[in-house]
Parts: C-alpha cells; structure tokens; sequence
C-alpha cells in the first residue's frame, strides 16, 4: 500500500465526495494492511472525536486525564433510558484499591480489596488506595475525603498525601483555601485551624492556585500555608514525617500484557556466556554470537539452591533482580521449575524433590515461600516479575501416567497442588504474573489429550487462592522446538487423498501441526464453559529455538504427490520424530522476543537460553563436570535408537553435550547459524 | 429474555462494560460505515440490542467482541436501508474488515492510548486543527471558512495531519511491542 492509497482511505473517512470506490474496494479486497488502516484510521476518528470534546471544555492540556474525565455520553444515557438511575447514582463513587489499611483505622477496610467509595471518613488510623488514575493516595484520620473522580479529591478536614505517577500528572487535591495541583510528584496536604491549609512537598513540583487566584509553585523540600482569605501566608520547611508515607505506584497496579513497554533483563551470566562464545570466534559468526546477548532470556530457578545462588549457581535471585535494577530493567522473566517427582517422564532435568520424601512441603517452603520472600521486597515493586510456571509438570499427568514418578504425583495430587500453592503465594504480589506452561502441539495436540488437558487446567485454576484471574496466561513450546505456524501447507490440506495431518510417524493425526493453532485451540477450551479462565489470558510462545533456519529451510511446499516426501520437504521442523526434545540437530533460534506478535499472544519469549545443554549425551557421573549429579536421559544420546515417546526413531540429538543447563558451545554455534530470521552479520 | 428480566446487579453491569468498551465498538462501525454520523445513528441501537441480550453473554470479558458482533449485524441491517448506490463498500470489503475488527477489539484500545500521546507531540496548532475538526456537528467546509483556508487545502492538511498521526501511533505500538 502506497501513500495514494492511504490518502485515498482517509479521503473516504472524511466523506469526499469524488473518490474512486472502484479503486477503494479493490484495495480493501486484495490488501490486508489497506484494511488494517482503514481500521487504525476509523479507530483514530473516534478518539479524536472524544478528545476534541475534552479540549472543548476549555482546560490546560496538562491536567487533562480524558480517562478520569470525561463521562462516556451513551452509558450515562443508558442509565437513564433503561430506568437506572439509581444504578447510575449509585455509581458515582469511584473505584479504588485498598492497598494498606493500619490496624487503627476505623471502619472496614481490607488490604486488596477492591471497592466504590466517593468518599472517605476516617475517625482514627490512616488508609492507602490506589485511584484508578494510579495515584496512591494516603489518608490519616480523622479525616473526611470526597473523592470527586480519579484525578480529583476534595480534602474536607485531615490530612492526605499523594504520590502520583507520571501518568497522572494534574491529579489535584481541593482545599478550602485553594488547589493543590501536582507536577508530578509526592506531596501532603493537612487543613489546620480556622480553615488553613499546608502543603507539603516531598518530592517533584507541585502548582498551588489560592483562592485569590495566586499561582504558586512549590518544589520538593518546600512547604506553605494557604489562608482563605489571604492566600500563601507563609513558607516553611516540608515536614514529610507528619504525614503516612505513600510509595510511588509506578508498577504496582497489574498490567494486563506486562511485555507492552517492557524492558527486560539481561541474564549477565548468560550474557558473559554468549560473549565468551564468540570470542572463540571471527568475523561474521562472531558478530553474530554477540547479537544474541542483546535479547532478554528467562532465569530458571530449577533448584532451591538456584533461589539462593549456592552448589554451584553463580548467583540468587536476588542478585539477578539486583542487576535487573542495576540494568534500569523494568522486567524479568523466571522459570519456577522444581516440583517434587519433576519430570517424571524424562531423567535429565528430573528434580531434587520427591513426594516420598515430604517433597511438597519442601517445594511450599524451601522453594516457593524462598521466592517470595526475595520478590515481595519492596526493592523490587517496580519490576514486572513474569513466571513461567512449571514446564511439563501438568502435562505429565495427561500422558505419562505410565511412568511411576508421575503416577505417584496423580495419586497424590502433588502436582496440582504444587502449582495451586506457587501461583497462589507468588502471585499474592501486584507485580508478578504466571504463565502456566502447556507443553507443545506434538505433546497435546490431539483432542483425545487437548480436552482432558483443558479440563485439568480450569480444575487447578479454581483452586488456586485467589480464583484462576491469578492467571495472567499460558506458555507454549518451552524449550522446545515446534514452529509457530507451518507456512506452506495446512493440517487438513490433501496430497493424493491424504490429509497433511495423517502422516505416520510424524503428525500422526494430530490437529495441530503448529503452535499458533494448537495454543489457541486450548485457549479457546480455556476461556469457555463452565470454570472458564478470564478472555484476558495470553498466550506466549517461546521461541528461543524453533527457528529452522539455513540452507535447508523450505521456501515454498514440495511439489511432491507422495504425502511423506511432500511433509518432509515442506514442514520447517527438521527433526525425525515430534517426540524427540533432546539438543536437537539442525535447529536454530526463532522469532526474537517482541510483545504483541498475534491475536491472543502476549510475546514471544526466549525461556530456554539458546546455547545452555538439555541433558549429556551420555552418563557424566557426578564429579567438576556435573556438580549437581544431574541424570542422563538416552534422548540427548545420538546413538540412541528410541523408545514409544519418539515412535522409536533416532534422538537427532547433537553428540558430546554437556549436563542440562550447562554451556554447550557447538550447539550455540549451529542454533546462532540457522536463526530465522537470520542475525546481521 | 424481557426486560423484566433484568436485575439492577445486571444493569449496573452492563453500564459499566459498555461505558468501557464503547469506544472500541464506535471505532468497530466507524470502520464499517460511510461517516461518522451513522455511527451516532447506529451506536444507541447496537446498545439496546446489546442490553436486551446481556443474559446471553456467557463470558463478559468478552463484551467488547459481542457487542461488535451485534455492531455487525446492525451495520448490515442498515445497509439493507439504503439505497445500493450510497454504499461506497462492497459486501466482500464489508465482511473482511468486520471479520478482522472483531478479532482485534484489545488491539483498538492500544492504538486508540497511543493516539493520544502521538496527538501530544504535535505542535500546538496542528494540534488543536486536527482536534478541530472533529467536533461533532463541525464540518470541514465551517472550518476551513472560518480558518481562512479553502476547502481543499484543509483537507490536504488535514490528511498530512492524519498520515503523520497514523505513523507515530504504528511506530509507538511497534515500540511498545518491542521489548
């Protein structure tokens, strides 16, 4: 679409009159960016239309907030249409959380709570919300606060204090001796005897208008008393220990898509790692390598020693969020990943847990509470903790109840309640956000798993404290190696009769020959019928090795007729058997880590670091090499020759791995060489 | 389901999501119809269907999605109104952009936040002619006399205004999007 084109849409958007329709339906026929702009231009109208109207109430741009202002005109008609104005009277509070309440404060207050309130009294005790504008306001009893929206609050008598963030510059506290307008800042206000008022500020800049119409400004450290009757009566020293403390809200309110705006952490380990890897290298490679620390990789917390940086961690998780810090990162990702009887359908990432041997208990406080209580520091409110929650643990109980490890995990319940009790507790906090992991197409595809799947995830759901909202989404393909869509041919497409999804050995009629279907299949499942999961969850994707790049990398479908050959040269995945997970050959790292990529996914991610071992190719006893006394799983052996789970076909794992987790530099090299995309040179 | 049937617990309910979402769904038949005053004309009717079959709604996190569901089939009905040739869009063009809209209703609101600070970075005079011209009731031709431009220039303008606003709101949501 050329820029004629797009005048061409707005040209129709404004009404002209001589316009060429012809030529506008052939364009929003064959062109779906022409239609996407046609979209964003009429979105655009109807915004600018409602902001035309704020401007028209004739305010300063600053201290406009359209979202706290301005009144929706079809609702409130609505309201009046259907009969309801009691409803919409009621309505007129505003809404606001509760965040802290003292013990003294009178009335009923509960931390958390969300409720409606247009105004506050306080006979003793002070009480912090957070405005919908995100203002944190403070209250100290006695006090009396009507809350006028969520930009303004008329202060009666007491005191109040507001800590405003960017967003809500503008916010203002009304006083009887005049305004109190914040520049962005925190500041206290208090009405004194015989209707004077004092303002103090803590932090920023705050604008003061009298009632005389005295335009004051006032900066951090400065305070002053308004009088009624003569204005700024005098200047003084702010006095912030008088006043209930109120913390910048900046990343507490939960956002529905953390990755939007999102600057994630760097994992400086694994950074080091990659750049000690292209130092063995020159030229294009290297460069290459190098591109790859530029992008943000999960932190797996794949052992309660992980949590604390000790047997061989380099770091704990709060040395990690101390970089994130240190970084200016307002985002990290981590993988919460040692339930009792872990993986207990595989044996080179199977955990140091046991339910046999009080493993739950152990997961409860040992590892989750240990998390906690390093994320609940008040360091680290402002960063967006994302959590990938258990990698193959759920499931497990679909598939492999065969194996023993994940029978007694059945039996017992452990592993739903592992995850209950994880999301539960981490989640208690505003900041972070689960994602439950769902395995892959290859693994849950078919209805026959994807149903009971599905069904076990609204059970765990309804049991976590806190109702399945604690949810934020679901994760898809970590660590493995399943594409995100197949772009040259369909499940259901025919060769010779022969649906695609047929292949023996390889789709063996499953439904979902990609990720981007099968994850929306399952959300689909998710969100509705009974115990259904909020429409807000999200999807994610991790991509750090499913990028089949290369020179072996199909450019269109096979022309083939006979359906194996026409799937081989046409599906990206080059490994031999879906079941195989194992350092596989030919692979490379995929899409890079973006938010928002497609309809229902909140990101693509890097959760696997590309480059970091799945498991030795053989037995590497415990020793300098395997400190951990991680175990050997023959799916990382490529003379291996299979088992049921890959149809018994050849691992197509790379030779001489190292343990799970440890570097594994020819991989690095042959995941940095077939990238899809491709890296710069 | 009757009216009767509606509880003031549903009601305040329905208010609140539609006062949410119904920009969303405004932007949803801006880009199905001719101009802005059909939308006027329509967007009350899509909420009264829309109240009449709230029981319906299963899942109402959803009520964006449903309530342009509904947009559709108003849009349609509407269409079926008017004379064929004041319908600029075909029924194909119709069907695709509708399909498309309503699975991206989260995607709207996105774009419609990050006009607002696009909006800001203009300077004050183009700020305040783009605002301008959008005043319900407000045409360009009343603009453009009182502005002392011709019509034509205004809306050269106005589309140089418009293309700069629709690229800083595609490279902020790029932005945003990159991590």
């Amino acid at each position: 679409m050329n820029t004629n084109d797009q005048e061409l849409i707005l040209d129709y958007l404004h009404g002209r009159e001589q316009i060429n329709a012809l030529r506008l339906n052939q364009l929003l026929r064959e062109d779906a960016n022409a239609r996407a702009f046609l979209r964003l231009a009429s979105a655009a109208e109807v915004r600018l239309r409602e902001l035309s109207l704020v401007e028209g109430m004739n305010r300063p741009a600053r201290k406009t907030n359209v979202f706290a202002s301005w009144r929706r005109p079809l609702a409130a008609a609505a309201a009046v249409v259907l009969g309801m104005s009691a409803v919409w009277w009621s309505q007129r509070g505003i809404e606001v959380q509760v965040v802290q309440a003292s013990s003294s404060a009178s009335g009923e207050w509960r931390d958390g709570d969300n409720v409606r309130l247009d105004h506050v009294t306080l006979a003793s005790g002070n009480v912090q919300m957070r405005l919908a504008s995100g203002v944190m306001l403070g209250v100290t009893g006695p006090a009396e606060v009507k809350l006028m929206d969520a930009m303004h609050v008329r202060l009666l008598s007491g005191r109040v204090t507001a800590a405003v963030p960017d967003s809500a510059h503008g916010f203002a506290v009304e006083t009887s001796a005049g305004h109190v307008v914040d520049l962005g800042t925190r500041f206290g206000v208090e009405t004194g005897t015989a209707d004077a008022v004092e303002v103090h500020v803590f932090e920023g800049k705050v604008e003061v208008v009298t009632k005389q119409n005295q335009l004051v400004q006032l900066a951090a450290g400065d305070a002053a008393v308004l009088d009624p009757l003569r204005g700024v009566a005098a200047k003084m020293r702010a006095n912030e220990s008088r006043f209930v403390s109120t913390t910048a809200p900046s990343a507490n309110s939960h956002l529905d898509n953390p990755f939007v705006s999102a600057t994630f952490y760097r994992n400086v380990d694994y950074t080091a790692a990659v750049n000690a890897a292209a130092d063995r290298h020159s030229g294009a490679l290297a460069q290459q390598m190098r591109r790859v620390a530029g992008f943000p990789t999960f932190v797996w917390l794949d052992s309660i020693a992980a949590v604390h940086g000790t047997n061989g961690y380099s770091r704990s998780l709060a040395g990690h969020l101390d970089e994130a810090l240190a970084q200016s990162a307002n985002a990290i990702g981590i993988v919460i990943y040692d339930m009792p009887n872990r993986d207990g359908s595989a044996l080179a990432s199977n955990g140091e847990l046991l339910i046999a041997e009080n493993g739950l208990h152990r997961y409860k406080t040992e590892y989750i509470d240990a998390i906690f209580k390093t994320l609940s520091q008040s360091k680290y409110a402002g960063l967006r903790i994302v959590m990938v929650i258990e990698p193959d643990s759920l499931p497990n109980l679909i598939t492999n109840l065969n194996f023993p490890r994940v029978a007694e995990a059945q039996r017992t319940g452990t592993y739903v309640q592992g995850v209950q009790y994880a999301i539960g507790t981490l989640r208690s906090l505003d900041n972070t956000y689960a994602y439950i992991d769902v395995a892959h197409a290859g693994w849950l595809g078919w209805e026959n798993n994807l149903k009971p799947f599905a069904e076990l995830l609204k059970k765990v759901g309804a049991g976590i404290p806190g109702g399945n909202g604690k949810v934020d989404g679901f994760i898809s393909n970590t660590a493995n190696y399943n594409v995100f869509v197949e772009p040259f041919m369909k499940a259901d497409q025919k060769v010779k009769a022969r649906q695609v999804r047929s292949l023996r050995g390889w789709y063996d009629m499953n439904d979902h020959i990609e990720e981007q279907s099968f994850a929306n299949a399952l959300r689909t499942a998710l969100i509705t019928g009974s115990d259904a999961y909020p429409a807000s969850v999200g999807l994610l994707l991790d991509t750090s090795r499913n990028g089949w790049g290369g020179p072996k990398r199909p450019t269109g479908p096979s022309t083939s007729t006979d359906l194996r050959t026409f799937v081989q040269e046409t599906t990206l995945d080059k490994r031999t058997h879906k079941g195989n997970w194992g350092n596989q050959s030919g692979a490379g790292i995929g899409e890079r880590p973006v938010a928002n990529p497609a309809p229902n996914y909140d990101a693509f991610v890097w959760v696997k670091p590309p480059g970091q071992s799945d498991g030795s190719s053989s037995l590497i006893p415990k020793g300098p090499e395997n400190p951990e006394g991680k175990g050997f799983d023959s799916m990382c052996d490529p003379t291996y020759k299979g088992n049921a789970l890959n149809g018994h076909t050849r691992t197509g794992a790379l030779p001489n791995a190292p343990v799970a987790g440890r570097w594994f530099q020819a991989q690095f090299e042959e995941l940095v060489r077939n990238a899809y995309p491709p890296f710069e040179p | 389901m009757s009216p009767s049937s509606h509880t003031p617990a549903n009601d305040e309910a329905f208010v609140q999501l539609l006062s949410r979402h119904e920009p969303v769904v405004r932007a949803y038949l801006r880009g199905l119809v001719s101009t802005m005053e059909e939308v006027d004309t329509l967007m009350p009717e899509v909420a009264l269907v829309a109240w009449r079959k709230f029981a319906e709604l299963e899942d109402r996190s959803a009520f964006a999605k449903w309530a342009c569901v509904i947009a559709r089939y108003e849009v349609l009905r509407h269409r079926r109104d008017q004379a064929r040739d004041r319908l600029v869009l075909d029924d194909e063009v119709i069907a695709r952009l509708a399909a498309e809209a309503e699975e991206e209703t989260p995607q709207t609101e996105l774009q419609m936040r990050a006009l607002e600070s696009c909006l800001q970075k203009l300077p004050e005079d183009r700020r305040k002619l783009v605002l301008g011209c959008y005043v319900p009731g407000v045409s360009i031709k009343d603009i453009a006399t009182r502005t002392g431009r011709s019509e034509d220039g205004l809306y050269q303008l106005l589309r140089r205004i418009r293309l700069e606003l629709q690229r800083c709101v595609e490279a902020v949501l790029k932005k945003e999007a990159a991590i």
